[in-house]
C-alpha cells in the first residue's frame, strides 16, 4: 500500500504510519510520554485538574446518553507558543492510559493537520473525511483511543474569517467534514479522547470550540515555574557536565527566574544552552558556564521576545 | 462498527498478482502464518481479479474477532485514483487464527475455482451474485468498563 511498511504489529495492531494526516501512532502507556509528563512544569494543581477532567469524561461518556450530556471527548489546550501544550497533551495521554485501564490498551494517534490541509489542493475535504471515517473510526472500534490534534486551527479554521475568493470552497468543506467526523466519532465511540492544541484560539472555528468539553489555557510560566524549569534543565546539563552545578545555587536560580519573566518554557530551556556559549573564555564548554553567563543569556532571550 | 471496507487498485495500476499482494498486505502481517496461507492462493485470486469478479463483489474476510472486512478491486481509470487513496486497516483481521475468507467468482468458473481451493481450508468461493451469511461475532466488553487506578492518579 502507499507509503506503508509491513511493521511488526504492536499488541496485535499494525503500525500504519502510512495514513495521510497521521504523524504518529503507538500503544499507550509509553515511557517517553511519561517522562514528558514528569518534565513539564505547570501552575500548581493544573496537571491534577487536567487528569481529573479527562477521567471524569472517561467515566461519564459511556454510560450517560449523549443527548442528555453531550460530551464530545474534546479537550482544547490554548496558549502562546512554547508553553508546552503538545508536551502536556502527550504526557496527559500517557497518564490517562495508566490511570484508566480497560480490557484493551489505549492507542495514541497524533494528527499532522498540515498534511491534511495542504498536501493536495482540492483534496482537503477528502483527506479529512478519510481520516475520520476510516483511520480514526476503525481504531476507535478496536479499542480506546486518544487523538492529539496539534495546531488544530489548521483544519478547524474559523469559516467566518475565510473568503471564498481567497480560499477554495474545498477549505470550507474540509472544516464541515471535520466537524461531521468529530460528531460521529463522539457519538459512536465514547472511549475516544481528542486533545486539541492551538496557539491561536481566535482562529478556531466556533463550532469546534463549542464542541470542546473543556478549554484550558496553558499560561506562560510564573516565577516559581520558571525557577523549576531552569532547575530541571540545569540539573540535566549538570548530570553530563558537573561544572554546570554552580548554576543550581539557590541564589542563582532565584535571580535567573526573576530575570526570565515573560519567557516561555521552551525559551527558558534554550537559555541554559545559550549560556554555555556566552563567554569567549568558556569556548562552548558547559563545564565552564557561570551564573553571569546564564543571566546574560536570559537577558538576551528577553530582548528577542 | 461491524464492517470495514477498502478498495485496492488493480489493473492497469497493478498486475493481478500485485493487486492480490496488496490485499494480503492489508490483511496479515508480513511473515505471519496467515500471510503464508493467503500467498498460497495467489494464482487463484489473480484469476478472479483479472476476471474483475472482485470489482463486482467484495472479497470478504471474517476475522476471529473484530469487524468484518470487505475488499474490492478497482480497474481501469478508477484504479489510478484508488491507488492514491489507499490506506491500511487499523488492525490485521487475519492476525488471529480462526479467520475465514470468501472470494467472489462468476458461475462459469466457480466449480473449477472451488476445486482449486479444496486444499486451502478457510478460504471459500461464492457466486458473485450471492451474498454471504455470517454469524455476528459476540460483542466485546462494553465501553466504559474501566478500572481507575487512584494510586496512579495521585502520583505526580
Amino acid at each position: 500500500m502507499t507509503g506503508r511498511t509491513d511493521s511488526q504489529p504492536a499488541n496485535g495492531r499494525v503500525l500504519d504510519v502510512g495514513i495521510p494526516g497521521v504523524a504518529d501512532i503507538r500503544t499507550l502507556p509509553d515511557v517517553g510520554f511519561a517522562d514528558e509528563w514528569e518534565s513539564i512544569v505547570l501552575p500548581a494543581g493544573m496537571k491534577e485538574h487536567l487528569l481529573r477532567t479527562v477521567i471524569a469524561g472517561v467515566r461519564l461518556r459511556p454510560v450517560v446518553p449523549f443527548p442528555e450530556l453531550p460530551l464530545h471527548g474534546v479537550l482544547l489546550l490554548t496558549g502562546p507558543p512554547g508553553v508546552g501544550k503538545t508536551t502536556v497533551a502527550r504526557g496527559l495521554a500517557d497518564k490517562v492510559a495508566r490511570t484508566a485501564r480497560g480490557p484493551k490498551p489505549w492507542t495514541y494517534i497524533e494528527i499532522d493537520p498540515h498534511e491534511l490541509a495542504s498536501s493536495f489542493l482540492g483534496r482537503s475535504q477528502r483527506g479529512v473525511s478519510q481520516l475520520f471515517a476510516s483511520a480514526l473510526q476503525e481504531h476507535a472500534a478496536a479499542g480506546p483511543l486518544i487523538v492529539l490534534f496539534d495546531e488544530v486551527e489548521t483544519v478547524f479554521t474559523d469559516r467566518r474569517a475565510l473568503s471564498l475568493e481567497a480560499n477554495p470552497v474545498d477549505v470550507h468543506r474540509a472544516v464541515d467534514a471535520a466537524l461531521v467526523g468529530l460528531d460521529q466519532l463522539a457519538r459512536r465511540h465514547p472511549d475516544v479522547l481528542i486533545i486539541a492544541t492551538s496557539n491561536y484560539a481566535d482562529a478556531i472555528d466556533p463550532a469546534l470550540a463549542s464542541r470542546a468539553d473543556t478549554i484550558i489555557e496553558v499560561p506562560l510560566p510564573g516565577a516559581e515555574a520558571r525557577r523549576a524549569i531552569l532547575e530541571k534543565t540545569i540539573a540535566a546539563v549538570a548530570a553530563a557536565f558537573p561544572g554546570a552545578e554552580r548554576l543550581l545555587d539557590p541564589a542563582v536560580l532565584d535571580a535567573a527566574a526573576e530575570a526570565a519573566a515573560g519567557l516561555d518554557g521552551r525559551r527558558l530551556r534554550k537559555a541554559v544552552a545559550a549560556a554555555c556559549a556566552v563567554s569567549p573564555q568558556g569556548r562552548g564548554d558547559p563545564d565552564q558556564v557561570s551564573a553571569e553567563d546564564l543571566l546574560a543569556a536570559l537577558a538576551q532571550m528577553g530582548g528577542q521576545r | 462498527m461491524s464492517v470495514v471496507s477498502r478498495t485496492v487498485a488493480a489493473i492497469p495500476v497493478r498486475t493481478s498478482v500485485a493487486a492480490w499482494q496488496a490485499v494480503t498486505g492489508l490483511l496479515a502481517p508480513a511473515g505471519s502464518a496467515a500471510r503464508g496461507r493467503l500467498e498460497a492462493v495467489t494464482n487463484i485470486a489473480a484469476i478472479l481479479i483479472t476476471a474483475e469478479y472482485t470489482q463486482q463483489a467484495p472479497i470478504v474476510v471474517i476475522p476471529a474477532s473484530g469487524p468484518r472486512v470487505r475488499i474490492r478491486t478497482s480497474h481501469g481509470t478508477d484504479a489510478a485514483e484508488t491507488r492514491a487513496g489507499e490506506i491500511p486497516l487499523a488492525a490485521s483481521p487475519c492476525a488471529e487464527p480462526g479467520w475465514t475468507m470468501s472470494l467472489p467468482c462468476g458461475i462459469d468458473d466457480i466449480e473449477e475455482i472451488r476445486a482449486a481451493l479444496d486444499r486451502h481450508p478457510g478460504i471459500e468461493v461464492r457466486d458473485v451474485t450471492d451474498g454471504i451469511t455470517v454469524d455476528e461475532p459476540a460483542e466485546g466488553p462494553a465501553a466504559g468498563e474501566w478500572s481507575i487506578d487512584y494510586e496512579e492518579m495521585e502520583r505526580p
